[in-house]
């Protein structure tokens, strides 16, 4: 649970940590940079985005009929598909197969659904072996470390403490460069998938009307993790599912320019079914993961289901590039993270996460499907102080009394002029003026200068 | 009840969101721009360029069959991973050709090409893309990936592009050599897809 304390408490942490607020200031400036050129640069930024939108919001309106109809694609083709209610469901879904083709070693792309309902440490607990083959994620799995950014894992590292990661934990002989790094871990990853019986990858999108379940890669680790291993297991959300290939074309451009500014990944990857050669995985498995999505459907948060979680919303957001992506808490952190994280966790649990925002829209406006954040945010607020806000509504009941009654109200201004001389608050308010100005209450009130002026 | 029927009953009970949503237009806008009178091949030339691909332009088959040997060289490569191209058109180069037989534990040998050689099903002009709905390990496994192309498979955009049916396992559309920017935003090319993408286009001059 992350109370208020705890994330001020790493909030401050963060913002003091210098080497940290370059590492963000670097990634969140360039891919700030690089989403404005590439959306600038379209036919028409802003009639792109409503047809992203609405090929989301379509998807989502006839959410039940297009998972059936991607469920009975794959099915003819031979592939499976299983559906998961939760965390635990989906996880046994896998260790079930894994029972059933005697799997021991897996490799896994970047996926955020697998760290949603912690698959590692379920394959772990069951003598599973599995191997991160993002860069990113493989950097941070063996350091044990945690991803703070959607699309940009270890961004929080520097490359020397990267280095000394892998020297230390994985036997990683010296490197100089970024590029000796990589180098390191494309051999040290390509044995673990020669050596691989499973491959498993998350989705970007379902589209319906053929079941291709689509992987957006740079490094290439979503076509090898679906391609050398024999048995392939893709884990989405019930979300992520979209019409047709003509609505996926349009997303996958604005997605991908929206996260790295990229005309395109490198590697945007389509599978509906088994693979008949050695080419591809001979079984192929769909987990539809519901996990809280079909509360969120039946909310009025459902908008949020339409994130395509390409990070622009992170990049922008000036809370984001104060604190980064730890302070979350989360495996969903940024602005959409703060509306996705208490809506799937209890909004009790990540109580702090809507106020950690200065309602400020530019999420919504990088947003390459128009998401309405500060909206979802300002509601999760009034929800969280209708629930446990107390405290908000005596005071407030106590202020409309106390104006509706001009002695009360002559002492209190005159009592506030006071306590508030200095520009602070006094206890137990102290702490909203601890990192900012209180403008004062003016010596003269408006009551005062009237009776002198006009009698 | 299955899980299944429950999450679907669930969906179902709900008032459906976004009522109001137009339905799927007719044509939808591209996201790329193009003038109409642009080169297509000038066009992807600059863009593959731009992400660290090359590419070759010949006038036929045979003319292509000597770039890609002229690759082969450059890179002192020996073994060539291939699904469409067979031993006798490149007489001088081992060629790996898996087939429905191909075991699993072969995969180490497969490993050892130093080239993938594909077709592709289509090119698009303004990403520079390839989109390949056939050979997957050939642009996968090895560190360098030549890919031939003609001229009339080049298109100006994504969304002139035939989307596959369901009877199509599967399409991937590859922009460029695989690359990250995970260590400090450094570009590294060749993570764990080819560090090398050649492109070789036939013209269809004859």
């Amino acid at each position: 649970m992350l109370t208020t304390d705890k994330f001020r408490q790493s909030a401050r942490v963060a913002i003091n940590d210098s080497q940290l607020q370059t590492a963000i200031q670097r990634a969140t400036s360039r891919a700030n940079e690089g989403r404005e050129t590439m959306m600038d640069e379209t036919t028409n930024r802003a009639a792109l985005r409503q047809q992203a939108r609405d090929a989301r919001l379509r998807g989502l309106r006839d959410l039940p009929e297009l998972l059936e109809q991607a469920e009975a694609a794959i099915q003819a083709m031979g592939g499976k598909v299983l559906w998961a209610l939760d965390t635990a469901e989906a996880n046994k879904h896998v260790l079930n197969i894994c029972r059933q083709h005697k799997l021991k070693r897996g490799v896994k792309s970047k996926s955020m659904v697998t760290e949603e309902i912690q698959l590692l440490s379920a394959l772990k607990t069951a003598g599973i072996e599995m191997i991160e083959t993002d860069l990113g994620e493989f950097i941070v799995q063996v350091s044990g470390d945690h991803p703070s950014h959607i699309t940009m894992p270890v961004m929080h590292l520097t490359k020397e403490r990267i280095r000394d990661v892998l020297m230390e934990k994985d036997g990683m002989p010296y490197a100089e460069t970024a590029e000796d790094i990589t180098a390191y871990a494309r051999q040290r990853l390509r044995q673990a998938y020669l050596e691989a019986d499973f491959g498993v990858t998350g989705g970007n999108f379902i589209i319906a009307e053929t079941g291709h379940v689509i992987t957006v890669t740079n490094e290439g680790n979503g076509r090898l993790t679906t391609t050398i291993p024999p048995v392939h297991i893709a884990i989405v959300g019930i979300e992520k599912i979209i019409p047709t290939w003509a609505d996926f074309i349009t997303l996958v451009q604005l997605l991908t320019r929206s996260a790295t500014g990229q005309r395109l990944s490198v590697y945007v990857n389509a599978i509906n079914a088994p693979s008949p050669a050695i080419d591809g995985a001979q079984h192929f498995y769909l987990i539809l993961l519901d996990n809280g999505r079909s509360d969120i459907y039946a909310s009025e948060y459902v908008e949020s289901l339409a994130c395509i979680r390409c990070g622009a919303c992170l990049n922008t957001c000036p809370v984001y590039q104060s604190i980064g992506g730890h302070v979350y808490d989360s495996v969903y952190p940024g602005p959409i993270g703060s509306i996705i994280t208490p809506l799937l966790y209890g909004k009790k649990n990540a109580s702090p996460l809507p106020f950690a925002s200065s309602l400020c829209g530019a999420c919504k406006s990088a947003c390459p499907v128009d998401i309405n954040i500060p909206d979802m945010l300002l509601r999760l607020r009034q929800d969280l102080q209708a629930e446990q806000g107390n405290l908000w509504r005596i005071g407030m009941a106590g202020f409309g009394f106390g104006i509706r009654h001009p002695l009360l109200y002559r002492t209190g201004v005159a009592l506030a002029k006071r306590l508030t001389s200095k520009n602070t608050l006094p206890r137990p308010f102290q702490g909203w003026t601890d990192e900012r100005d209180f403008p004062g209450f003016a010596q003269q009130t408006f009551r005062d200068w009237w009776q002198k002026h006009h009698k | 009840m299955t899980s299944r029927d429950k999450i679907l009953t669930k969906l179902r009970q709900t008032r459906r969101p976004f009522e109001d949503i137009p339905p799927a237009p007719n044509v939808y806008l591209p996201v790329t721009q193009i003038q109409p009178d642009e080169d297509l091949i000038t066009r992807f030339t600059h863009e593959l360029r731009a992400l660290d691909g090359d590419i070759f332009v010949v006038n036929n088959e045979k003319a292509a069959l000597t770039k890609i040997q002229a690759i082969l060289k450059n890179h002192q490569a020996q073994r060539v991973l291939s699904w469409d191209f067979t031993q006798d058109l490149l007489p001088d180069y081992q060629i790996i050709q898996p087939d429905i037989h191909t075991s699993r534990e072969s995969l180490q040998e497969l490993e050892k090409a130093e080239v993938g050689l594909t077709r592709v099903a289509a090119a698009i002009a303004t990403t520079g893309s390839l989109i390949v709905t056939g050979a997957r390990l050939p642009t996968i496994l090895p560190p360098i990936h030549i890919a031939v192309v003609h001229q009339q498979q080049l298109l100006a955009r994504l969304e002139d592009w035939q989307p596959p049916n369901r009877e199509t396992v599967n399409v991937c559309i590859i922009t460029g050599p695989s690359r990250t920017a995970d260590i400090e935003k450094q570009l590294v090319l060749g993570v764990h897809g080819p560090r090398h993408v050649y492109v070789v286009m036939i013209t269809s001059s004859e």
